[in-house]
């Protein structure tokens, strides 16, 4: 097997509030190889866009704090690199894409100039070259009319546009991992489904890894290869995409997939998982969806569970699964 | 045979414009057809899904037939009153029977209101409830609509998501309405909430014998919680027909387009997915004839020329396409 590409161990990260800190991310782990989707799935609050700007080390200065773990992208600890070499990481090696493509994108600026700035910055080419290769960037993610799109400017673009200009921009210079935070969220049905079969054609093109970040159940069967569950700050499940649909083992996951309704089934009522999710400042001490799960025990309630290994690289944080799988 | 069932709001020809003005004068040159002739009713005790992308219409629908916005034309009629006609007076009296639950919970609630006194609001003002009466009624809606009795003195912004689209269907429901249209109550929603207020909307409606206009851009949402289904396109209802119905024989190229796209999540599934491609039009400059022709894969001449009609197919299934005419 290679090398992964990317390698997160532990990390915990803070944000500082007005009286207290409060760690958003505690103690994820995660590998990920070239030419792999890892899908991370959670709800809002779960720490999964966190999890994602503490690796690109994009979290809000004097705010956000990665104070645990170690990050390591191509053999480099992200943690330790300095502000100028970040700034040849991003967009070269690394780069990301938002949700909201219309504000991330320069509202003064044309799309031709935002893309070429990255190719000039980080490739070292002309101007000419630069807005000729944005052209067949934008050819590439299947705009129509690049010549003329280059020269407008974000506000005279529909999102599904101007999110396949952001794919432009992550992909122009051929990264090695891209993340996704989110890339189809505010994208319409239609729109969505041009923007994943593109995203899916492009990983075979250009053999990136992918960090995808959904919070869609549907979006991660369709396009990744491993799935990591996130609750509450920590990952609680681990699987390679069938395996988790097929065998979901922790109860947060079992309910996620129990509670969407689904297109091709009838139901009189859709299941649901009662309770919300503990705000960051109470969360419990034992297990963290203790209080909202089937299956609670006094155990669960007192200590916080580990993440059992079950077998094919299927991994559940649950005390069910301390002595082996009960449903195995 | 089921029993013959009453129509409760019937929506003929509905038109609503915003006029796109200009220049010093303010001259108006040209409209958005954000509603554009559509037909349809809502049966007592039954909820009519509307699905639709963004900028179809179907909020500007939604918010038309309460004359939140003023349609252009066509009439609304609402158990036999024509809405539209109503003088200001009579319609804030008529609103009691007819709600609305928003998308966003946040920014529908008062801020500096506490819940029992955003509550007490309608209450206050239609009708002539005494203020013990309504505190115990207050009271009775916080717990119809699963929120503790605690909750009744603090503010929105102490409450979740899913906790305040509570509290607006509370609000909505306080008056005894007849009819509620909610506007994406759940897109706002973490999944694992949005399937506790899908549920909470659907035994209400059993209780209070609620009908709902509901409008979601998630087709799997609509399909689960309404009887029948509208779908649709810049300002057009495309096809409507009983829910089951629709889904089983989807007869528009658009609706088999749309439901292709939903992402499945099921990855043993490989399915042929038809994959649209552009843009939906702009709808102050739509397209001449039909309007979702440039992206249809099954696209006449015909098309080109001349809007279809809006035509019964089979019983109670509707369809606007010139390739079932």
């Amino acid at each position: 097997m290679d090398e992964p590409i990317l390698k997160v161990k532990g990390l915990c990260t803070e944000f500082k509030t007005v009286d207290s800190r409060v760690r958003a991310v505690d103690g994820v782990d995660l590998e990920l190889y070239p030419g792999e989707t890892l899908g991370i799935v959670g709800e809002s609050g779960c720490g999964k866009s966190v999890t994602a700007l503490s690796i690109m080390q994009l979290l809000p200065k004097g705010v956000g704090q990665v104070v645990g773990g170690e990050i390591l992208f191509d053999g480099k600890d992200m943690l330790k690199l300095s502000q100028k070499e970040l700034l040849s990481l991003h967009g070269r090696d690394m780069a990301m894409i938002f949700q909201e493509p219309m504000t991330s994108l320069n509202p003064v600026y044309t799309i031709g100039y935002q893309l070429s700035e990255v190719l000039r910055y980080h490739m070292g080419m002309n101007k000419k070259d630069a807005w000729q290769k944005s052209i067949d960037l934008l050819k590439d993610v299947g705009v129509s009319r690049p010549e003329q799109i280059v020269r407008s400017y974000p506000h005279e673009l529909s999102g599904g546009m101007l999110q396949r200009v952001m794919i432009a921009m992550g992909l122009s210079c051929n990264p090695k991992l891209l993340i996704a935070d989110e890339p189809t969220t505010a994208l319409d049905v239609t729109i969505q489904a041009q923007i994943l079969e593109l995203m899916g054609k492009l990983k075979e093109e250009y053999n990136t890894a992918i960090l995808m970040i959904t919070h869609n159940m549907g979006v991660v069967a369709e396009v990744c290869d491993r799935v990591i569950v996130m609750y509450a700050g920590y990952v609680v499940e681990m699987a390679e995409v069938n395996e988790l649909f097929d065998h979901p083992s922790h109860p947060y996951t079992q309910g996620l997939l129990k509670c969407i309704p689904n297109i091709n089934e009838d139901r009189e009522v859709l299941d649901t998982i009662e309770g919300t999710v503990p705000p960051p400042y109470a969360m419990p001490k034992g297990c963290r969806f203790a209080p909202r799960c089937p299956y609670a025990t006094p155990e669960c309630e007192a200590s916080k569970p580990e993440l059992y290994d079950i077998g094919g690289g299927h991994t559940c944080r649950c005390f069910r699964y301390k002595e082996g799988n009960p449903n195995a | 045979m089921p029993e013959e069932k009453e129509v409760l709001l019937k929506v003929d020809h509905l038109k609503t414009y915003f006029p796109i003005r200009k220049g010093f004068f303010n001259k108006v040159v040209g409209h958005v057809k954000a509603v554009d002739d559509v037909s349809f009713f809502v049966n007592r005790c039954e909820t009519l899904g509307v699905v639709g992308e963004s900028g179809c219409g179907k909020s500007t629908m939604g918010r038309s037939v309460l004359r939140l916005v003023e349609p252009t034309e066509g009439s609304v009629v609402f158990d036999g009153v024509d809405v539209c006609k109503l003088k200001p007076e009579e319609m804030r009296k008529f609103r009691s029977r007819m709600q609305i639950v928003f998308q966003d919970p946040l920014s529908s609630l008062d801020p500096r209101y506490t819940i029992d006194r955003t509550l007490a609001e309608p209450l206050k003002q239609h009708t002539n409830m005494t203020d013990a009466e309504i505190k115990e009624k207050v009271l009775e809606l916080m717990e119809k609509v699963g929120l503790p009795a605690f909750h009744a003195t603090k503010f929105p912004h102490e409450f979740s998501g899913g906790q305040r689209q509570r509290i607006g269907i509370a609000r909505a429901i306080s008056l005894n309405p007849e009819f509620i249209v909610c506007d994406e109550p759940v897109s706002a929603l973490d999944v694992s909430i949005q399937s506790q207020v899908l549920n909470l909307l659907r035994e209400l409606q059993r209780e209070l014998k609620l009908s709902y206009l509901f409008i979601s851009h998630d087709l799997s949402v609509v399909k689960y919680i309404s009887d029948r289904v509208a779908v649709m396109y810049l300002g057009h209802i495309v096809e409507m027909a009983e829910s089951e119905e629709l889904f089983a024989h989807k007869l528009h190229p658009y609706t088999q387009a749309l439901t292709s796209a939903i992402p499945i999540p099921n990855p043993h599934l490989t399915k042929q997915r038809i994959v649209l491609q552009g843009d939906v039009p702009n709808p102050a400059n739509p397209p001449k004839g039909c309007p979702f022709h440039e992206r249809c894969s099954q696209c006449k001449a015909i098309c080109r020329e001349e809007r279809p009609e809006f035509k019964e197919v089979s019983p109670g299934h509707y369809v606007s396409c010139h390739l079932y005419n």
